[in-house]
């Protein structure tokens, strides 16, 4: 009877390593960036770092890469937009379009900061095709 | 009793309706002191002094565009609603002060910490100092000493300030600002005169596109697509409308007319100097 309960808590100790372990391997992929920063795709910017710090329920350093190219690379292009022709700022616009409810998912200072960040932009290409239309 | 009462009645309201017409003048602020910005968004319920920002501090160190676009802090004092979980989130004034960001010779200081240890006092009067008796680390008699003067504002000439290499605002900031090609310059141009005789306005959109870049201006300031279809009025830029949001707040003020109707009148005969 007492080994059996013996085995018993055995078995209960080694389920709950094995969930460990599994937790750990969940977590894992938000862990690489920082523990080999120099792996291909691990840039993560100082302010990302500060938000996206690896703790349960957060969100992915992956996910959050993800919005913040299409962002940039978005972005990227006010610095002459009177080049760009109609049909690329129409399709500049969608994209702000399309990245705004990524955005209004993030955690509440990034949110203002982007989302007021990507008004600009969207504004601006909006502002140009308008000009060029006249 | 009952007449006391009368007279004392008419003549306050003398007093407004002379007041509402003359309006009361107000105090030029010192060179120091202007576009000093006072934030008390939540400081004071969270038992703390509000901030007081000096403008020409920063300004003198980055550019508009990083500031206000890049780091996204509005245009209007009080708009951006600052919260301490912000900065140490690393927005807002926490993207630069950091702890981390090298100035001159040593590191920037932290803005905002979960708890408030006696020690951090110091630190945190460092910017939640209105009302305190707080020495401030820049002295700006001692900053402003070898920069180009000007009449109004901070009394210095910003634009000429840069032109000699001695301040130098930076335009990109590391893990914030997006990376963009370099900027197209804009060709300046003028701007008739509403009143008669007065000069014309000269555009400096070059050096407004390099400082603000174009999304800082277009839309939210300057709306009209097409040059010539706003019809711009000085009483709605001393409202702080188009012009009025810079210049009457941090950039040289309005009083400073030569800054802007800067070209001779067409046709009109020089007046020979006597």
């Amino acid at each position: 009877m007492k080994g059996r309960a013996l085995s018993g808590s055995r078995a209960m100790r080694k389920l709950a390593a094995v969930m460990v372990m599994l937790g750990a391997l969940s977590l894992l992929p938000q862990w690489l960036p920082f523990l080999f920063p120099e792996m291909p795709g691990s840039e993560t910017s100082p302010v990302l770092t500060g938000t996206t710090f690896p703790v349960p329920g957060a969100i992915s350093a992956f996910a959050a890469e993800e919005w913040e190219r299409e962002f940039e690379d978005i972005c990227s292009q006010t610095a002459d937009p009177m080049v760009l022709s109609e049909d690329q700022l129409r399709d500049l616009v969608a994209r702000c379009d399309r990245l705004k409810p990524k955005i209004e998912k993030l955690g509440e200072s990034e949110r203002k900061v982007y989302l007021k960040r990507l008004d600009f932009c969207r504004g601006l290409f909006l502002y140009v095709l308008e000009s060029k239309r006249q | 009793m009952k007449k006391v009462v009368l007279v004392v009645t008419l003549l306050l309201l003398c007093a407004g309706v002379t007041l509402a017409q003359v309006g009361v003048k107000k105090k030029r602020p010192l060179p120091e002191e202007y576009g000093r910005v006072v934030i008390n968004n939540y400081s004071e319920k969270a038992g703390l002094a509000p901030v007081v920002f000096d403008h020409w501090l920063h300004r003198a160190r980055f550019s508009c565009r990083l500031c206000h676009v890049d780091i996204a802090f509005a245009m209007k004092a009080g708009a951006t609603s600052i919260r301490a979980a912000d900065n140490m989130r690393g927005y807002y004034c926490g993207a630069c002060h950091n702890g981390k960001m090298p100035v001159e010779d040593r590191k920037v200081f932290e803005s905002c910490a979960k708890e408030q240890l006696p020690k951090d006092a110091r630190r945190c009067e460092r910017c939640h100092s209105l009302g305190r008796d707080v020495k401030r680390e820049y002295d700006f008699t001692a900053f402003s000493k070898k920069l180009p003067k000007e009449r109004f504002g901070n009394g210095i000439d910003w634009e000429k300030a840069e032109e000699m290499g001695l301040v130098k605002p930076a335009q990109f900031l590391e893990g914030v600002s997006v990376k963009r090609s370099p900027l197209k310059i804009q060709k300046d141009f003028t701007l008739e005169a509403r009143v008669e005789g007065m000069p014309e306005i000269i555009f400096s959109h070059r050096k407004h596109t390099v400082w603000n870049g174009c999304e800082l201006c277009h839309p939210e300031i300057f709306f009209g697509v097409k040059k010539g279809m706003t019809k711009y009025t000085m009483p709605e830029i001393f409202e702080g409308k188009y012009c009025g949001v810079c210049h009457r707040t941090v950039a040289f003020p309005l009083i400073d007319c030569q800054r802007c109707h800067a070209k001779p009148v067409q046709g009109a005969e020089a007046v020979p100097a006597r």
